[in-house]
């Protein structure tokens, strides 16, 4: 049976009991988790994003310059080292609160050579799944952060959606030739049903025919 | 000596095949070559039938593909969002108070009919992952505080 406007998925499931399978493995084989990884341009917006973000929730005493540096450093032209060494004099020049920066102990120790802070940004970046950095930079009020992060939800947007054409695409034609394997059998076996009852019928009346003339002969 | 034949209607046709070839065909050709132009009518008839039948079938299929890919679209889109929540809160009615109920949706600007149509801040559909009451994270602190330790 063909799917129908009127059809709904649970219907075609239960008639198709194969579907289910189908489904779930073009599904898996997507691995829609990974995705947005795969895609350079999202991963270098992820890890300047969530460096960005880490170092000035981590430097909040930052003043507006250098904060607008630290963000043009990290976000526009994805210069760490720069960003590294904007971070201790920024630190040491603005200072504020008792126990100041709560994460440059950790910064202290891993950033000390060059380079150091990308890694550390990237080992970051890995740990933080891809659907709960769009979580995080969906609740971002950080205006100067806007436009990056529309950006890159329009970029995962795409590619998701991308994603999803393609799978969609794939599925629908193994689908398809499932729905045709199963009709073509269910045609199949009723046909052939039909034609050994024709034949048997055919094969009985031509015993009695056999029967008659053997008869007819023996009495003549 | 009774040369009579009786020929059992129980038999199966590969033995009336049999019995054809080793004498039947002799004493009875003009009964044979009927039977065998009649067999080969009935396989000829049900064949052209499957035929048509299978190519109705199959056109049929092809039809319904259309309806097929944007019902195993919203299936897919579903589960994607249930990777890729996109949260966006909207204040809903709730037992006489007004409450606000995080929705799931792959679109950032916007939610689905289906989700807004079936939505309620219910436990039904916070398992359905189309719709939730609390934001799953404090962002940023919780994430920051859990992955910057040391």
């Amino acid at each position: 049976m063909a799917f129908t406007v009127a059809m709904r998925l649970p219907d075609f499931e239960s008639l198709y009991p194969g579907f289910r399978a189908i489904y779930q493995k073009y599904f898996d084989n997507a691995r829609f988790d990974t995705t947005l990884r795969l895609d350079a341009r999202f991963e270098s917006q992820k890890l300047r994003l969530l460096s960005v973000r880490y170092l000035l929730d981590k430097s909040q005493h930052l003043g507006s310059e250098a904060r607008a540096d630290l963000i043009r450093a990290v976000i526009f032209e994805g210069d760490f080292r720069r960003a590294q060494q904007m971070l201790p004099r920024a630190d040491e020049k603005k200072r504020s609160g008792p126990s100041g920066w709560a994460g440059r102990a950790l910064f202290a120790a891993s950033t000390s050579s060059e380079g150091s802070l990308e890694r550390e940004m990237k080992a970051l970046a890995a740990r933080v799944p891809d659907a709960h950095f769009l979580l995080m930079m969906k609740s971002e009020a950080d205006e100067e952060l806007r436009p990056v992060i529309e950006e890159v939800l329009d970029l995962a947007y795409a590619q998701l959606n991308a994603s999803i054409d393609a799978v969609v695409k794939t599925m629908a034609c193994a689908v398809s030739a499932m729905q045709q394997e199963y009709c073509v059998r269910a045609i199949q076996h009723e046909m052939e049903t039909e034609e050994r009852k024709s034949q048997n019928k055919v094969l009985i009346e031509f015993i009695q025919d056999i029967n008659a003339q053997a008869l007819g002969r023996q009495d003549s | 000596m009774d040369n009579s034949i009786v020929l059992s209607e129980e038999l199966e046709e590969k033995a009336v095949q049999t019995l054809v070839h080793v004498g039947l065909e002799d004493l009875f050709p003009e009964l044979c070559d009927k039977w065998r132009i009649t067999k080969q009518d009935i396989h000829a008839r049900y064949r052209q039938e499957f035929m048509k039948r299978r190519d109705t079938a199959c056109q049929d299929i092809a039809k319904g593909e259309d309806s097929l890919r944007s019902v195993l679209r919203e299936a897919v889109v579903e589960d994607v969002m249930k990777l890729f929540p996109y949260v966006y809160p909207l204040s809903r009615r709730w037992h006489d108070d007004s409450v606000f109920v995080y929705y799931r949706s792959l679109q950032h600007d916007e939610i689905s009919v289906t989700v807004e149509d079936s939505a309620g801040p219910s436990v039904g559909q916070e398992a359905t992952g189309r719709v939730f009451l609390h934001p799953g994270f404090n962002v940023p602190h919780g994430l920051y505080s859990r992955d910057a330790a040391p």
